[in-house]
C-alpha cells in the first residue's frame, strides 16, 4: 500500500501497538546479546581462526603442549579440591545450625558469612606474612620451642603455593554453599524425615536416604558457584604467586599488547570447560526433587543442645571463622604497621600508610574508579535484574524463560574468558575499539561488571517477588491503579528490602571485583582498587605491602558496610542471593 | 493387631510464652483392630498425641504400653507404626514404588519379596499403574492413595492418620471416607486418626475420643457421641444443638423448667431437684407445627415460639424459631414439612422426652 502523508510512518505503528514490556524485553536480550555472546564469540573465532581462514591449528597446538594442559589440570584439581572441602566443612555446619538450637548461634552463623565480604584476593596479601619462612607460623614455633631459626632452612609452609590457593578459596567461598544447604535444610519439610523414622529408618539411613538427595540441588546451587569461581579465579592465585593454573596463564598472555589464537584458544577451552561441568553437576545435582513446592506440615523446632554440646558448635564454628579471618586480620595489621620485620606481630603501629593512600593522586583516583563503576553497574543490574525477575514470575512473558537463562548464565561464564572476549571484541580495527583497554574502558568495565553480577539481582528479587502473592498487585489494579501504579505502590515497596539486599550485594562485590578489572583495566587512570592493589602489591615500593594493604583495607570497610546493611535488611533471605 | 493403652500420658513445652500444657494425663485403652477417632478442634492436642504414639514425640509423663509392652522410650523407627501424614510426606525423589517399598526394606525384607508387597499395597489402593511414577506427577487423591499403601507395605502394628483427607476437595473427601474405612478395616490393623471434622469421624469410627484443651472429654462410639454428648462443648462441637437452661423440677423421671417451658427427659441424673441444669435438643429432633392448625394442646414438651427466619438446603429447610424468652432455636425438617410456614408465623416446638440430653457441668 502506498504511504500517504496522513499516514503514520511504520515503525511508530508498530511502537505504538508493542507492549512496553515486549520491548523491554527485547532491549535486555539486546544488551545480552551484544556484551554476553557477542565478546564470548569473538573469543571462540579468534581460537579458531588461523590467517583468516577457520583452523584448529591453536587448537592442536594446545592439545600437545603439555604445560598448558597441565595448568588446565591444575585449575580442575583446584577446583575439585575447594569445592569438596568446601562441602565437608558445610554440610555439619548446615546441619548443626538447622536442626539445633543453641546460645549464640544467632551471633555465629551471622559471623559465619563475614568471609563473604574479604575477598581471599586481599586476604592473599598476608598470606607470606602468615607462612613465610620467617613468617608469623615459624616465629611463633621457634617461640615455643619447636623450631629453632638461627641454624638451617626453616620450612617454607607456602610450598608451590597450591595448597594455600585453595585453603584461601575455600576459607572465601565457603559460606555460599553454606547459605545455600542450610536454606535447603531449612526449607525440606520435617515431615520426610519423620516418616522414614516412621517406617523403620535408623537416622544415618534417614539422612543418606531421605535427606541427602533432597539436598541435591541445594548443593548444585552453592557447589557450582563455588567450582567455577575457584576453577577460574586469578586475583588469589596471582597474590599467592602460584601461577600454575590455566586462567593466570590467560591472564598473563591477555596483558601483552599482541594477543594472537594461542590464547583464544585456551579461553575457548575454559570456556567449554566451565559450562560443560556447570551443565554436568545441573544434570546430576541440580534436577529439582520437587520438595521445595511441599508445604511443611509441622514446624521444625530445633533441638536444643547442653553444655557440651554448645561448647563443640562454638569450637567448630569458632575455629572456621577465625580461620577465614586470620589473612584479613593480617592484611589489616599489614596496613597499620609501621616496622614489622622478623616479629609475631608489628613493631609499631602508624596510620601512616593508611593517609597515603587517602592523599596520594594514584590511589584515590582508584578508590573514586572503583565507586564510579560500581555505582553504574549496581543501577544497570537493578533495572535489568528486576525487569527480568518481574517478566519471569509476574508475567510469564514468552521467552521470559529463556532470558532468565541468558541473565544466569554468566554463573557458568568466568569473569577472565569474558574479559578475553571483551579483549577480541575492542581489537585494534575493530568497530568497538573506542571501548577498548587502550582507549577507555569506562563503559566496558561497566557492562562486564553488570554481566558478571546480574544473577545475582534476578535471583534476589526473584525470590522476594515470588514471597508476595500476586493477589496483592491484582488487588490493586482491580481497585483502579494501573499496571505501573500496582508496582510502584504495591510491588516496590513490598520487595524494596530484596531490591536494597540485591543492590548492595552487588555494589560490594563490583567494588573489589578482581577478573575483568585486573585485564580490563590497562591504564592506570582508569584502575579500579583491585589493580590498584596489584599494582602496588608488585611495585619496588619498600611498603608497597603497607600500601596495598591500605587499600585493601578501604576495600573490606565499603564492603563490609554495604554487606551489613543487605544482611541486616534481608534477615534469612540473604541466602537466596547466592543461587545457582 | 495389638491392643494401645495410654497411661497418664502429659506433654508440656518449657520454653515459650503461655502455659505450654498441650495434653494433660490422658489415658486411653484402643482394642485390638479398632478403627480408633481423635477428634477436636485445631490446638486441642489430638496430633501431639498421634506423634506421641508414632515416637515422634516425648511425652513429658506417662506411659505407652503396644500390647501390654512398654514403648515410652523406644525409638520412632522401632516402633512399627505407619503414618500417614497430613501432606502425605511422599519422598519426592523416590519413585511411588520407591516410596512404598522403603518400609519392608528397612525391615530386611529381600528385594523380590518387598516389590511384591509393594506392589500388592498398591493394588489395593489401585494405583499399581502408578507405580514407576514420581510422587509430584499424581494428584492430591492419588498421593493420598501412595501413602495409605506406603504406610500398609510397612505391616504395621497400628497406623497412624494425621487428618489424611484434610487436602482433598470436598467431592474426594466424601468418596475416600468409605474407601479408606473399608481398606483400614480390611488390614485388620488397629489404627489411630486424627481429624477436626466430626462428619469424617463420624461416618468412619468404631469409637471416637473428643479432645479439647489437652483433655479427653468424652469416648463413646459415634452414636453415643452424637446422641449422649456429655456436655455444651461436645454437644456444640459434633453437629448442631439447641441449648436451654433452667431448674430441675423433678429427678425420676427428670422435669426441667426452663426459660422457654417445661421439658422432660428419658435420661437419669444424679444431680438434686432443683439444682441448675442445661439441655440441648438436635435440630432435627424438633417437630415444627403450625400454632393454628395444632389441636393437642396437652401433650408435653411443647414450646411455642415464632419463625423467625428459614433457610431452603434442596431436600431440607432449616428454620430458625424464636422461642419465649427470645431464645432462638435451628430446626431442621424435610423440606414438604416446611410448606405454610414463613417468617412471622406462630408455632408450636415439639420434642420427644428421649431425645432431650441433660448435659453434665
Amino acid at each position: 500500500m502506498e504511504r500517504t502523508g496522513t499516514e503514520q510512518p511504520l515503525w511508530r505503528r508498530y511502537l505504538e501497538k508493542a507492549d512496553p514490556l515486549v520491548a523491554a524485553e527485547v532491549l535486555i536480550f539486546l544488551f545480552v546479546g551484544v556484551f554476553f555472546f557477542w565478546p564470548l564469540a569473538e573469543a571462540v573465532g579468534a581460537g579458531l581462526t588461523l590467517e583468516g581462514h577457520f583452523s584448529f591449528y591453536w587448537l592442536g597446538r594446545l592439545f600437545s603442549n603439555r604445560i598448558v594442559l597441565g595448568q588446565i589440570a591444575n585449575s580442575f584439581l583446584l577446583a575439585c579440591v575447594t569445592t569438596a572441602v568446601c562441602l565437608v566443612l558445610t554440610m555439619p555446619m548446615a546441619i548443626v545450625s538447622t536442626r539445633y538450637q543453641f546460645r549464640g548461634q544467632g551471633i555465629l552463623t551471622g559471623l559465619l558469612l563475614v568471609p563473604l565480604i574479604l575477598p581471599p584476593f586481599v586476604g592473599a596479601l598476608s598470606i607470606k606474612r602468615y607462612l613465610g619462612q620467617f613468617g608469623i607460623l615459624n616465629l611463633v614455633l621457634e617461640r615455643l620451642g619447636v623450631l629453632d631459626l638461627s641454624s638451617g632452612r626453616p620450612p617454607d609452609w607456602l610450598g608451590s603455593g597450591f595448597w594455600v590457593v585453595a585453603v584461601l578459596q575455600t576459607l572465601n567461598l565457603f559460606p555460599i554453599l553454606y547459605l545455600n544447604l542450610s536454606a535447603a535444610l531449612a526449607n525440606l519439610d520435617p515431615a520426610y524425615a519423620q516418616a522414614a523414622r516412621n517406617l523403620g529408618a535408623g537416622k544415618w539411613t534417614v539422612f543418606r536416604r531421605i535427606t541427602l538427595p533432597l539436598l541435591r540441588p541445594g548443593f548444585f546451587a552453592g557447589g557450582s558457584i563455588v567450582f567455577i569461581w575457584s576453577f577460574t579465579d586469578i586475583g588469589t592465585p596471582l597474590m599467592v604467586g602460584y601461577e600454575e593454573l590455566a586462567s593466570v596463564r590467560i591472564f598473563k598472555e591477555l596483558a601483552r599488547a599482541d594477543v594472537s589464537g594461542r590464547t583464544y584458544s585456551l579461553v575457548l577451552v575454559m570456556l567449554v570447560l566451565s559450562v560443560l561441568f556447570y551443565v554436568l553437576g545441573k544434570v546430576v545435582f541440580g534436577r529439582s526433587s520437587g520438595a521445595e513446592s511441599a508445604k511443611a506440615s509441622t514446624a521444625s523446632a530445633g533441638q536444643r543442645l547442653g553444655f557440651w554440646g554448645t561448647l563443640g558448635a562454638w569450637v567448630f564454628f569458632g575455629g572456621v571463622i577465625l580461620l577465614a579471618i586470620l589473612p584479613h586480620i593480617g592484611v589489616v595489621l599489614t596496613a597499620v604497621s609501621g616496622q614489622w620485620i622478623k616479629t609475631i606481630l608489628p613493631e609499631r603501629y602508624t596510620l601512616e600508610h593508611v593517609l597515603f593512600v587517602l592523599r596520594q593522586p594514584e590511589p584515590r583516583r582508584a578508590v573514586l574508579n572503583s565507586l564510579v563503576y560500581a555505582g553504574l553497574s549496581t543501577t544497570l543490574d537493578l533495572v535489568i535484574g528486576s525487569a527480568a525477575a518481574w517478566m519471569l514470575v509476574r508475567r510469564r512473558l514468552r521467552g521470559a524463560r529463556a532470558l532468565d537463562l541468558c541473565l544466569m548464565l554468566p554463573l557458568a561464564v568466568p569473569g577472565v574468558i569474558l574479559a578475553a572476549g571483551y579483549i577480541a571484541m575492542t581489537a585494534p580495527g575493530r568497530l568497538l575499539e573506542a571501548i577498548g583497554p587502550m582507549r577507555n574502558p569506562t563503559m566496558l568495565l561497566v557492562i562486564a561488571y553488570t554481566i558478571r553480577r546480574a544473577p545475582f539481582v534476578v535471583r534476589g528479587v526473584t525470590a522476594g517477588l515470588q514471597q508476595i502473592p500476586e493477589t496483592l498487585e491484582q488487588a490493586a489494579r482491580n481497585l483502579g491503579a494501573t499496571a505501573g501504579q500496582a508496582i510502584r505502590k504495591v510491588t516496590v515497596p513490598l520487595i524494596s528490602a530484596n531490591l536494597i539486599a540485591s543492590g548492595l550485594l552487588t555494589f560490594s562485590y563490583a567494588m573489589l571485583e578482581v577478573s575483568d578489572s585486573l585485564v580490563l583495566a590497562q591504564l592506570r587512570e582508569h584502575y579500579p582498587i583491585t589493580k590498584e592493589i596489584y599494582t602496588q602489591a608488585y611495585s619496588a615500593n619498600t611498603d608497597a605491602m603497607q600500601i596495598a594493604a591500605s587499600l585493601g583495607l578501604l576495600g573490606m570497610l565499603l564492603l563490609g558496610g554495604s554487606l551489613a546493611t543487605a544482611a541486616v535488611l534481608m534477615g534469612k533471605r540473604l541466602g537466596a542471593v547466592f543461587r545457582a | 493387631m495389638i491392643e494401645i493403652r495410654l497411661e497418664g500420658i502429659s506433654k508440656s513445652y518449657a520454653q515459650g510464652a503461655g502455659s505450654g500444657l498441650v495434653l494433660e494425663k490422658i489415658d486411653l485403652v484402643i482394642e485390638p483392630g479398632e478403627f480408633f477417632f481423635l477428634l477436636g478442634p485445631s490446638g486441642c492436642g489430638k496430633t501431639t498425641l498421634l506423634r506421641i504414639l508414632a515416637g515422634l514425640l516425648e511425652p513429658t509423663s506417662g506411659r505407652i504400653l503396644f500390647e501390654g509392652r512398654d514403648v515410652t522410650d523406644l525409638a520412632a523407627e522401632k516402633r512399627r507404626t505407619a503414618m500417614v501424614f497430613q501432606n502425605y510426606a511422599l519422598w519426592p525423589h523416590l519413585k511411588v514404588i520407591e516410596n512404598v517399598e522403603f518400609g519392608p526394606q528397612m525391615r530386611g525384607v529381600e528385594p523380590a519379596r518387598r516389590r511384591q508387597i509393594a506392589m500388592e499395597k498398591l493394588a489395593v489402593v489401585q494405583m499399581e499403574a502408578f507405580a514407576q511414577r514420581k510422587p509430584n506427577q499424581l494428584s492430591g487423591g492419588q498421593q493420598q492413595r501412595v501413602a495409605l499403601a506406603r504406610a500398609l507395605a510397612a505391616q504395621p502394628q497400628c497406623l497412624l492418620l494425621d487428618e489424611p483427607l484434610s487436602n482433598l476437595d470436598a467431592r474426594l473427601r466424601a468418596k475416600m471416607r468409605t474407601e479408606l474405612r473399608r481398606l483400614i478395616k480390611e488390614s485388620q490393623t488397629t489404627a489411630v486418626y486424627v481429624t477436626h471434622d466430626q462428619k469424617e469421624a463420624l461416618s468412619m469410627a468404631d469409637r471416637i475420643a473428643v479432645l479439647c484443651g489437652g483433655r479427653i472429654v468424652q469416648i463413646g462410639r459415634p452414636e453415643e457421641i452424637y446422641q449422649r454428648p456429655k456436655n455444651e462443648f461436645v454437644a456444640d462441637f459434633i453437629g448442631e444443638a439447641n441449648f436451654l437452661t433452667g431448674n430441675l423440677l423433678q429427678t425420676n423421671p427428670v422435669k426441667i423448667r426452663t426459660e422457654a417451658g417445661i421439658l422432660a427427659s428419658e435420661m437419669k441424673t444424679d444431680r438434686a431437684a432443683g439444682s441448675g441444669v442445661k439441655c440441648c435438643v438436635r435440630p432435627e429432633k424438633v417437630q415444627i407445627h403450625d400454632k393454628k392448625d395444632f389441636a393437642d394442646r396437652n401433650r408435653p414438651n411443647l414450646l411455642a415460639g415464632t419463625v423467625q427466619s428459614m433457610a431452603y438446603y434442596g431436600e431440607l429447610s432449616q428454620i430458625e424459631v424464636r422461642l419465649n424468652a427470645g431464645v432462638v432455636w435451628t430446626v431442621t425438617v424435610f423440606s414438604g414439612q416446611a410448606e405454610g410456614l414463613s417468617a412471622g408465623t406462630e408455632v408450636l416446638c415439639g420434642v420427644n422426652p428421649a431425645d432431650v440430653i441433660v448435659l453434665e457441668g
